[in-house]
């Protein structure tokens, strides 16, 4: 998800193949069978039993991290609690199969048969989209009582079809040792770019999703709340006309940029030119930009903030498939129940230096000091259209 | 996943028109052969038509549907992909131009053709200047340091081009070593090479120089001592006899350093992804670009065809470069 | 055309320590032929790449006409080389081969292209201006390559092995053409190589090289006629070689075969390497002389016939005319018309003998005793 790039590409393959598996009138079909499992999970109340018994499969794509992250970590806690059921982990490095494996989903749905897999969490948003065309069980707090933490508008956009275990959003990077009062808004942030020519980067949209979400937040500082939100859920191409204004004051700002309008490629440049003391302040992954101070790639100096309102975020959903055995759907309910409970969480952000799939605010004391100034707060990014159409006409026009 | 694809597809691209020219004779003749073989020889002679059903399944046809798909036909072989992709001009009849009109109005894209020419144009001359002062200079004045250089040259063969894009990415940046040594200098931002084509040219260069001091090193060393010889004895100094007498009787080797390093830099994705300015970008870039972070499968086409027309024109350099009327050596 | 002299002081030039030249003086004489004669690693080569400029010397002096040239590079030294292999540049035809020279001397058009044509017409090869060298057969084209030497009207003409990449037919025929143009244009001319045939039709003059050093200077005649070292001899011609002592006039061999020497030159008690050459060798049919040799061989060279005699331990080679009627396994008596005497151990030659019939005799006894010293005896070809 943090390569957003590749994501995006990706999860337009994944609708294509969906589109494809489902054909026409997918929507109306999902919900009585989803109001089935409702009624088995009813008498589950807030707690799954000890007792509970058997196997089911989880599909991961990712890379070895999250891997590492299931297997070492969170599947070992698991068994401690429940010792009686087997997750068959099925691991896909760098989700190359994630968009075969969602077109099996969504053909077995058509055919209302299982899939073979009672889980699935994806590299891309191949799992988000899947979400969206209705896919997957509705996650509901009776279900799953620990989803009541995970902020709504995560869930909106999945149509609450899907629930978000861990994330990343994009957030301000400074160095403290130089800027003593950092920019609190955009507006305060393009003040700053345009006082300090030259110390500010961004990575090319095309390149990186922490550019992108940048020039996502100029555009819609132009743009009313309501066409920002279809800009977000819908693939209406007309609505990419409010973006002149957005676009124009990027352009302008061209010779203030990092090398007089010089884009990094990617994200890991923006770190590089961070790290190096070539920029002061830059937009980034804040996993990565957690993992770069772990690591020790960027001095001590550099701070992560938020703007208000703040960047956009990629959160990462796991998803139980319509038609997944009752007996499944129950464990991978328990298991996804499991993940979400704080202490599990606690695990997520210190494994992945990401954000918890459920609120910061919920988090302990202890959790909530390592993300610093970072709030719960994301905007919500563009569908993935609209954005390759951002990617290709800010290449156009603003470099 | 589907970023490699288009990669491969504009690799084909390349290919395809590198090869044009020159490489379908050898092919044609090998065909030729193993019909006779396969009069004869019953599977051997099949074996040979494998290579040439490889390249059709695996080049030709995905270049026949890549064209198909460029004029607007986005059904059949397409449909998958065009389904998926945004901003297509389909066909109606024949086909539309309608991608291609649209892409060379668009200054951007001009600008994006100008510069990838300007680049494989300066670094092929570049390459082969540097490669023959190279290997010309030790074959006529040999000494350690030449040789020492001979060698340096060779090694970024070892090295992953992306990861070598990324040093000279940060080597030329503004907190690179070139620039705080020209700062040093009191020349303040005055050696900057990242993120400008200047450094694109500059680090195609240092990709393309091991195989082009390879190759002439090859060449020079096939030149006879007398021949040389006779040069400085005829009075010629060693610059003369490197023009006159060395460049011509190894022209065939500099056309193949010049055309491969131009086909090598115009397809090139890498290094002008990561050393290289934000804008204009070379068509590599704007090929993977417009097929992923664009999504318009159907443009990157076109941007895949005008690489292909651009490659047949550097094979018409090669061809008219290596037809050799030289009967002396070899 | 100029006739220059060319002289070497001391020359010494060492290859990564080993001395290829030791110390060589040598003068050519203005429109001298000589030749640098010796096999390969005598340094003979070596002194022609310093005199041509492609090398330079450790220490010493190269002079052309007096005038110190050591530190002239190639380019602008007044010599000419042909080189042994095939050079002409494949590239240019013919007529520009031989004019690259002269453009490079920025001379008129017209002299140019005047000059090329005199010059092909001289090598004989006026019609084949426009020819690339490689429609040529080998020896055309080692004539474009002297017409391309002589185009820069060089002060001294050096000739590397020019004739070893050519087949014995053009390789006679070229070295003839190069004696009788070399006679007419009058080019002090070096030579090197290690074909005494060719070094004895072509010389003036003759160095003998062995190891970096001067073995022998002199006309083909002198140096064949009286070689100062055993070495030379070997090198130049054949020679049957015998370990002998002095024995009051006579030189007594192995075996107690004796053959009479000139009053005075020996000492008695002398070790000393006795040779002669196999033309020297006369069969006598005076039965009277008491060593007597069988013959083992008889091999028709034509016009002469090639004999391998044998007595005890001795073996010796005999040129004889194609008449003498001779078969394998006859006994014949022998008379040297002429021997040549060394110092033990091959050193300097005693004495220069003069012709004069020497029968070979010997006493009854026929001990054989084996050869030893640098020369052994029979004979080299």
């Amino acid at each position: 998800m943090r390569h957003r790039r590749s994501a995006a590409a990706l999860a337009v393959v994944g609708s294509v193949a969906l589109s494809i598996g489902l054909g026409t009138g997918v929507g109306a079909s999902v919900r009585p069978a989803a109001r089935v499992h409702h009624t088995t999970s009813h008498k589950t109340k807030a707690r799954y039993p000890r007792t509970l018994a058997g196997s089911f499969a989880f599909y991961s794509g990712g890379d070895t991290n999250v891997q590492q992250l299931w297997q070492d970590v969170l599947i070992p806690a698991f068994n401690r609690a429940y010792p009686n059921i087997h997750v068959n982990y099925v691991f896909d490095e760098h989700g190359t199969n994630d968009v075969a494996t969602l077109a099996r989903v969504a053909q077995a749905e058509k055919n209302h048969a299982a899939s073979g897999y009672a889980l699935l969490e994806s590299a891309t948003n191949a799992v988000e989209l899947a979400a969206r065309q209705g896919l997957f069980i509705p996650v509901t707090t009776k279900d799953i009582p620990n989803s009541v933490n995970v902020p709504s508008a995560s869930m909106k956009v999945v149509n609450s079809d899907a629930v978000p275990y861990r994330g990343s959003k994009v957030v301000l990077a400074y160095n403290s040792a130089t800027v003593k009062n950092p920019p609190k808004t955009l507006a305060q942030l393009l003040t700053w770019i345009q006082q300090n020519p030259g110390k500010f980067a961004y990575c090319s949209p095309s390149g990186g999703g922490s550019g992108s979400y940048f020039v996502q937040s100029v555009l819609n500082s132009y743009i009313p709340q309501s066409v920002q939100e279809q800009l977000a859920f819908t693939s209406n191409s007309s609505l990419e006309s409010y973006w002149s204004k957005g676009l124009a004051e990027l352009h302008k700002l061209n010779p203030d940029m990092y090398g007089g309008g010089n884009y990094p490629t990617g994200n890991t440049q923006v770190l590089t030119l961070l790290g190096s003391g070539a920029v002061q302040m830059a937009t980034v992954w804040s996993d990565q930009g957690t993992q770069a101070l772990q690591d020790g790639q960027l001095p001590k100096s550099i701070k992560l903030v938020d703007l208000t309102p703040p960047f956009a975020g990629s959160p990462v959903y796991l998803g139980i498939p319509k038609y997944t055995p009752k007996n499944q759907a129950i464990l991978a309910s328990a298991f996804l129940n499991f993940v979400l409970s704080v202490p599990q969480q606690a695990k997520v952000v210190k494994r992945l230096a990401g954000f918890p799939g459920i609120k910061v605010s919920v988090m302990t004391k202890t959790v909530q000091s390592e993300f610093g100034v970072l709030g719960d707060g994301q905007s919500l990014p563009y569908a993935a259209t609209i954005s390759s159409d951002l990617n290709r006409i800010w290449q156009q026009q603003v470099p | 996943m589907s970023e490699t694809s288009v990669s491969t597809e504009v690799a084909e691209a390349v290919v395809g028109g590198a090869g044009a020219p020159g490489a379908p004779a050898p092919r044609a003749r090998r065909s030729r052969r193993s019909a006779e073989g396969g009069s004869r020889g019953g599977l051997a002679g099949l074996l040979g038509y494998l290579p040439v059903a490889f390249l059709l399944v695996f080049g030709g046809i995905p270049i026949v549907f890549s064209l198909l798909l460029m004029f607007g036909h986005l059904g059949g072989p397409n449909a998958a992909i065009s389904e998926l992709g945004q901003g297509e001009i389909p066909a109606h009849g024949i086909g539309t131009l309608g991608a291609i009109t649209q892409l060379f109005e668009n200054a951007s894209y001009r600008q994006d053709i100008f510069a990838t020419v300007m680049v494989f144009v300066v670094t092929a001359a570049v390459v082969l200047a540097i490669a023959a002062l190279l290997t010309f200079w030790h074959r006529l004045r040999p000494s350690k340091p030449l040789a020492v250089l001979q060698f340096l040259a060779v090694i970024p063969l070892f090295i992953p081009v992306v990861i070598a894009s990324f040093s000279l990415w940060t080597f030329w940046g503004d907190r690179g070593f070139t620039n705080s040594l020209a700062q040093l200098a009191g020349w303040s931002n005055g050696l900057i090479f990242s993120g400008r084509i200047q450094g694109v040219i500059l680090a195609e260069t240092w990709v393309s120089l091991p195989f082009a001091v390879l190759l002439l090193r090859a060449g020079v060393a096939s030149l006879g001592d007398s021949s040389l010889d006779a040069g400085r004895d005829a009075g010629a100094r060693p610059f003369t006899i490197a023009r006159r007498i060395m460049l011509p009787q190894l022209r065939r080797e500099c056309t193949v350093v010049f055309c491969f390093t131009a086909v090598g830099a115009l397809g090139s994705f890498t290094v002008p992804y990561i050393v290289g300015p934000s804008s204009p970008v070379m068509l590599g870039v704007d090929a993977v670009n417009t097929y992923t972070a664009y999504n318009q499968p159907q443009q990157a086409a076109v941007i895949g065809f005008t690489i292909f027309v651009l490659a047949a024109l550097i094979g018409c350099v090669y061809a008219l470069g290596s037809r050799s009327r030289r009967v002396g050596r070899g | 055309m100029q006739g220059s002299e060319l002289v070497l002081e001391q020359v010494t030039k060492s290859f990564s320590g080993a001395p290829a030249v030791d110390a060589v003086s040598l003068t050519v004489r203005p429109h001298e032929f000589l030749t640098l004669l010796g096999p390969s690693g005598s340094g003979k080569t070596t002194i022609l790449r310093m005199v041509g400029g492609f090398l330079s010397p450790d220490t010493g002096r190269i002079l052309i006409d007096g005038v110190d040239v050591s530190g002239v590079p190639v380019e602008r030294r007044p010599t000419a080389m042909l080189f042994q292999q095939l050079s002409l540049w494949p590239h240019l035809n013919v007529s520009r081969n031989v004019s690259f020279g002269l453009e490079l001397r920025h001379r008129p058009k017209q002299e140019i292209a005047r000059r090329v044509h005199e010059l092909l017409s001289v090598v004989g090869l006026a019609e084949l201006g426009s020819r690339l060298p490689a429609q040529l057969s080998g020896g055309q084209q080692q004539r474009v390559a002297l017409a391309r030497a002589l185009a820069l009207e060089p002060r001294i003409l050096l000739l590397d092995e020019p004739f070893s990449a050519l087949d014995t037919k053009l390789r006679v025929e070229l070295r003839t053409f190069v004696r009788s143009l070399q006679r007419e244009v009058g080019t002090t001319t070096l030579l090197v190589t290690h074909d005494q045939e060719e070094a004895l039709e072509l010389s003036d003059r003759i160095v003998v090289m062995r190891d970096g050093h001067v073995e022998q200077v002199g006309s083909p005649t002198d140096i064949y006629e009286t070689p100062a070292t055993t070495f030379v001899a070997e090198f130049l011609g054949a020679m049957n070689f015998f370990t002998g002592a002095a024995s009051g006039q006579q030189v007594r061999l192995a075996g107690d075969v004796a053959v009479p020497v000139d009053e005075g030159v020996l000492a008695a008690g002398d070790r000393l390497e006795m040779g002669v050459r196999p033309e020297d060798v006369v069969l006598d049919a005076d039965a009277g002389l008491p060593a007597r040799f069988t013959v083992e061989e008889v091999t028709s060279k034509g016009h002469f016939r090639a004999l391998r005699l044998r007595c005890g331990a001795l073996d010796l080679r005999a040129f004889v005319d194609k008449g003498v009627v001779v078969a394998p396994g006859d006994d014949v008596a022998v008379r040297f018309r002429k021997v040549h005497l060394f110092g033990s151990g091959g050193g300097g030659q005693v004495a220069p003998e003069a012709a004069a019939e020497r029968p070979v005799a010997a006493p009854s006894a026929m001990a054989v005793r084996g050869a030893s010293g640098t020369s052994g005896s029979g004979s080299r070809p």
